[in-house]
């Protein structure tokens, strides 16, 4: 008797996430037949479609399989199942794979994907062929995109072209049953790449290196993988620039195999000997070097700051094993899935480390913690334990990727460079997130992630669209059919040389993807470069304002294509319609439209980029403007009052990232940003510690004013309540406040940081109300910067949501400039005259 | 004495102007004849340009209209590798002007003129309605030197030098518009000495122009547009003063777009570069003359930073406008 579960079905499925080039259409074919399952699948436009005919029982575990099989490579974000109408089935004799059709096929670049488990449990396989090789990797897992020169990715169109394949690596990948059949990055000991190690020595014989103390290593992981030996460097060991290669004669003969199996170990050993010294190496990775160092050792770490240039943000440190980093930070469930994902995005993880050098990550609550995710990195970590992983880049230039570059760095403070011959074509940062909300955020958007698209609509015009990006943390996007593929981040493109590769790039991923745009956006802004380089390609162009970007980028991930959304766009600088410079609006957009309704009443602030910086300055630009000139504790009060009086060099600005910066130099929290968002950063910290101990908010609230069919928040109120930490209002005298000891302040401006918190998410509440009234909406969509600080952001979704609110915020890409483009793009789709 | 229409007439009252003020001051043989104009002796090719000059306030530290209207004139003349040799002066006086002020003026214009080697040998006078603002403007002759001095000459390998710190002028004006007291002079200076030191020591300038309204970046700009070239300039050898830094700090501007009106740079082939450098600074106008560039293959215009990065030097649009999140 038939029952339900026996009926033939034949139903379609669609399943997006990474899921091309890494070996995703013979997982389905394996998981169909072990299912009896007969049908097709095929690639369609950066996506995988099946087309399933089976009971419902076997779909249902075809499913399950599907879901939880061993294809490390493959993220599977979304599965989409339809019926398939009678009228429309055939019948399949068995389960096809069909070749993909180029006509429809939207190229899809796969990102660089992580070391996978089963070629980690090879690289410490005794008797493996690639035992204790740094760069195993197979079908599902190695480079990609930093290797990749034209598509299709084949072997000869990657890198790995300077390294040909050797018997016993052609074997396995001509065989389908090995994991590394049609695996472009297969590679042994015997075909290389092989590591190189270029020691400095830069300390004389007299000089005895003395063996720092190594904290932070538990003993457990000293004694595995590979023994350090501990030999005393060779006297005298001098540079040469012609002998990068040590040539330590081994005792026994050796075959060919052996021997580089061996000379591979010996740097290995050698410079993991460098770095329990304290010393400093550049080890290079996917995207572009890493400096390494331990994160232990103070005096390491100053010389690392000093080899970066000023660098003040605080150091990512990679860990073996997330066990390691429960050791150092709290690590939540939703963390962990975020560490171990393919993408190895670094995690800003709670932490309240004492065991690090202080100047590792200076005084932030954050630990950037990641996990590796090449064979070496694993090697490394298991051998040295946590270790410091930055950028291999000098101040704001762009991450180094060359080993003819970083060979010329020829720094005094670099003990040594790590590398291979493989070539990196493109420079790919690490990405770093964090979770709110229990869910990613992304705050810079790279390796791993890029050049996977987002998808959007489809123009029936099929027009091809560039969209520029802002100007710092620069990415550009490629539209094209309905995918949207972001770029890697670049920095800010004031560095000449960051500007120089963003032009590369954009020249490079233009012919990958194949795209010739027929319509380019890019900000209003007048100076930005991102602007001037566009203008410069004379093509049709399109302005986008800066807001308007951040909002409809949220509203492309969403596909929030024809509905009526209140946005809101909270950060730093944007240059607004009228020319003054915005940033915290409140719009109505839909489609490509929009319209300001509600922002930050206007403060007169000193122009110049420098001045964005100074956050004291800022303190007494809005303290002057809110009629709070008795709080200023400004020495430059005259003549910063002066300019603003006579319009010398000001501008007008409803920045809430000002805002930021202004409370907290009025609470003594930070008065400068020696990088972006620091004081801001550190302003949230205070809040954090609040909600943490469960200190109460101190009450206040923003002003509304109506002007005409704007509204206008005012922050005097608040600012006068904050003042009140450090000034006696009581006295009416405006003198300095006492407390009675140090932790009765500081547990007051705690308070006053997560009060002010509070009442810029009551008064975002506040406006929505009246604006969804209004309109007649319930949906908002928030961006921007700001939106990056987890008290404000969760405090706001929760209020919203409470009050029926549907909240949409950037998951794909980051609610910092780093979605500029995508929203540009989106605007760009949604263009009717374009 | 307080001006009014009557003055401009053309009566009685508007040659007491110019007997009691402009003769009395400038005063020299060709002016002095009065006749419908001047006659003049000049030798070879001569080079002739004019500006008008509007700015408030009328005084500052370092100088006042007067001064500007000298000096603006007889540089543009002098970075043409030219002598400057006379001037016309032209004034717009608004009804309400002062007569004594009218007379300050005139006199730092005689000195001035003096120490530039100029004369002033014709002059025109008119008085429109207003709220007692001054305008001048001058016109002025000078004989070429040196032959072929062009924004348009530069070539690649030529190092390129500057006058002096930047930003005083810009700065003197603002102060005084602010009105905040600080020791900040406008570096107000005729430049001829410093073009004359340079031709007198045999360097073979390739391009010269006095750095004023936009400053050096917009100067460099116009160079590389004109020379077909890239500019490339070191951020550390950018000289400014500590008190202009600190100025500029707090007020968020930047010296390298700054007004300067006693400041030039000097395009000259790299091997005469430090020859040049001396030169210079032997003048009084060139104690903090420095190198600060050279002229390369390319376009626009290149800053090395102090960090050892690089960016692009653009013409300034919108004073202030930050860029920054
Ligand atoms: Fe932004
Ligand atoms: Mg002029
Ligand atoms: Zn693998
Ligand atoms: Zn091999």
């Amino acid at each position: 008797m038939d029952t339900e579960a026996h009926k033939i079905r034949t139903k379609k499925v669609i399943v997006s996430g990474i899921v091309q080039g890494v070996g995703f259409r013979p997982l389905t074919f394996r998981v169909a037949k072990k299912n009896n399952i007969v049908g097709t699948v095929q690639n369609i436009g950066g996506m995988v479609e099946i087309v399933t005919q089976s009971s419902e029982e076997n779909f249902q575990q075809f499913l399950y399989d599907l879901q939880t099989a061993d294809c490390e490579g493959c993220e599977i974000i979304k599965i989409q199942i339809s019926d398939i109408s009678a009228e429309d089935q055939q019948v399949y004799p068995d389960f096809k794979i069909i070749e993909s059709t180029a006509n429809r096929e939207v190229s899809i670049i796969p990102p660089d994907l992580a070391t996978c488990d089963r070629c980690l449990g090879e690289l410490y396989e005794k008797g493996n062929r690639r035992f204790f090789n740094p760069f195993i990797s197979c079908m599902s897992c190695g480079p990609r995109y930093t290797i990749m020169d034209v598509l299709p990715y084949d072997r000869d169109t990657t890198t790995m072209v300077d390294f040909p394949m050797c018997e016993g690596c052609n074997e396995e990948y001509v065989s389908p049953e090995s994991r590394r059949f049609h695996a472009q990055t297969i590679s042994c000991h015997d075909c290389g790449p092989y590591l190189i190690l270029k020691e400095y020595n830069k300390r004389s014989s007299q000089e005895e290196i003395q063996a720092k103390e190594w904290r932070g290593v538990r003993a457990s992981s000293l004694g595995r993988g590979v023994k350090c030996i501990n030999q005393p460097p060779r006297a005298g060991y001098k540079r040469d620039e012609n002998r990068t290669e040590p040539c330590e004669k081994p005792v026994r003969p050796l075959n060919s195999h052996q021997v580089s199996i061996y000379k591979s170990k010996k740097r290995f050993e050698r410079a993991v000997r460098l770095l329990k010294r304290g010393g400093i190496l550049a080890v290079k990775g996917i995207g572009g070097y890493h400096f390494v160092c331990s994160p232990f050792l103070e005096e390491t770490v100053q010389k690392l700051r000093q080899l970066k240039g000023r660098e003040e943000k605080p150091f990512a440190v990679m860990f073996e094993s997330v066990a390691d980093i429960r050791q150092h930070c709290h690590v939540s469930p939703q963390e962990e899935q975020l560490l171990k994902s393919k993408a190895r995005p670094i995690v800003l993880l709670y932490s309240q480390n004492e065991q690090m050098a202080p100047s590792t990550y200076k005084a932030s609550i954050y630990c950037g913690a990641f996990l590796p995710y090449t064979p070496l990195q694993t090697m490394l970590v298991r051998a040295c334990g946590p270790l410091i992983m930055t950028s291999g880049n000098i101040s704001d230039q762009p991450i180094i990727r060359e080993d003819s570059q970083m060979l010329a760095l020829d720094s005094p403070l670099l003990d040594g460079i790590l590398y291979n011959k493989r070539r990196i074509l493109r420079s790919v940062d690490d990405s770093v997130a964090k979770i709110i909300d229990g869910k990613p955020q992304l705050i810079r958007r790279s390796r791993g992630y890029v050049p996977y698209p987002v998808f959007l609509p489809e123009r029936e015009d099929n027009l091809k669209i560039f969209a520029a990006g802002g100007d710092l943390k620069a990415s550009f996007c490629l539209y094209n059919r309905g995918s949207a593929v972001v770029s890697q981040y670049f920095g800010d493109l004031e560095e000449g040389s960051v500007l120089a590769e963003y032009r590369q790039g954009v020249a490079d991923l233009s012919r990958l993807l194949k795209i010739q745009p027929e319509l380019t956006v890019c900000d209003l802004h007048p100076n930005y470069f991102s602007t001037k380089f566009t203008e410069a390609m004379d093509r049709p162009l399109l302005y986008v304002q800066h807001h308007h970007a951040h909002v409809a980028s949220v509203m492309a991930e969403h596909h929030l294509n024809d509905d009526k959304v209140i946005g809101i766009a909270f950060d730093g600088t944007g240059y607004g319609l009228d020319g003054h410079i915005w940033g915290s609006e409140f719009m109505i957009c839909q489609g490509a439209d929009f319209q300001r309704l509600a922002h930050l009443k206007y403060t007169t602030m000193l122009g110049g980029d420098g001045s964005m910086k100074d956050a004291k300055k800022t303190a007494t630009c809005f303290l002057l403007g809110a009629g709070l000139e008795q709080y200023v504790s400004d020495e430059r009060k005259t003549l910063i009052q002066a300019a603003l009086t006579h319009g010398v060099n000001t501008i007008q600005t409803s920045s809430v990232g000002r805002l930021f910066d202004a409370v907290s130099s009025i609470l003594d929290i930070r008065q400068e940003n020696q990088y972006e968002g620091e004081c801001a950063a550190y302003l949230e910290k205070e809040a954090l510690l609040a909600e943490k101990s469960g200190v109460a908010a101190v009450p206040m609230a923003f002003g509304l004013i109506r002007q005409g069919s704007l509204l206008e928040i005012d922050a005097a109120p608040v600012l006068e309540v904050l003042c009140g930490l450090e000034w006696d209002q009581e006295s009416g005298q405006g003198g300095r406040k006492r407390y009675e000891d140090q932790s009765a302040y500081l547990l007051r401006r705690q308070a006053l940081a997560l009060g002010f918190h509070y009442a810029l998410a009551e008064v975002v509440l506040e406006v929505c109300r009246l604006l969804g009234q209004e309109q007649q909406t319930n949906k908002v969509a928030f961006s921007g910067g700001v939106f990056q600080n987890c008290v404000l952001t969760q405090r706001v979704l929760q209020l919203l949501e409470r009050d029926g609110f549907s909240v949409y915020y950037n998951e794909a890409v980051p609610p910092n400039d780093g979605c500029i483009s995508l929203g540009q793009i989106f605007v760009g789709i949604m263009n009717k005259d374009g | 004495m307080k001006i009014d229409l009557s003055y401009g007439s053309g009566g009685k009252q508007t040659s007491s102007l110019i007997n009691d003020i402009f003769l009395k001051h400038f005063d020299n043989p060709v002016l002095n004849r009065l006749e419908d104009a001047a006659v003049l002796d000049v030798q070879g090719r001569i080079a002739y340009t004019t500006d008008s000059f509007v700015v408030t306030p009328l005084f500052f530290k370092g100088g006042n209209i007067g001064k500007l209207a000298v000096c603006g004139t007889v540089n543009d003349l002098a970075m043409m590798g030219a002598r400057p040799r006379y001037l016309t002066a032209g004034f717009i006086l608004e009804a309400g002007a002062d007569s004594q002020v009218l007379e300050q003026i005139a006199q730092t214009m005689r000195e001035t003129a003096d120490e530039a080697g100029v004369q002033i040998v014709a002059g025109d006078t008119k008085v429109v309605e207003g709220s007692g603002n001054i305008y001048i403007n001058t016109s002025g002759v000078g004989e070429i030197l040196k032959e072929g001095i062009s924004i348009a000459n530069c070539q690649e390998g030529d190092c390129i030098l500057l006058s002096g710190n930047l930003g005083e002028h810009h700065a003197a004006i603002m102060s005084e518009r602010m009105g905040i007291e600080n020791n900040i002079a406008s570096d107000c200076a005729p430049l001829f000495s410093l073009v004359e030191g340079l031709l007198e020591a045999g360097i073979d300038v390739h391009c010269m122009r006095d750095v004023t309204r936009g400053g050096l970046g917009t100067v460099l700009n116009e160079v590389a547009d004109s020379s077909a070239c890239q500019v490339e300039i070191r951020e550390t050898s950018l000289p400014v003063s500590k008190e202009i830094q600190g100025f500029c700090s707090i007020l968020g501007l930047d010296p390298l777009y700054m007004a300067n009106e006693g400041k030039m740079i000097a395009v000259v082939p790299g091997e005469q570069a430090e020859q040049a450098l001396a030169a210079m600074q032997r003048n009084p106008y060139g104690a903090y003359a420095q190198i600060i560039g050279r002229i390369e293959k390319g376009a626009g215009v290149r800053m090395i930073t102090a960090l050892g990065g690089s960016r692009a030097v653009d013409i300034l649009y919108g004073e202030g406008l930050p860029r920054i999140c």
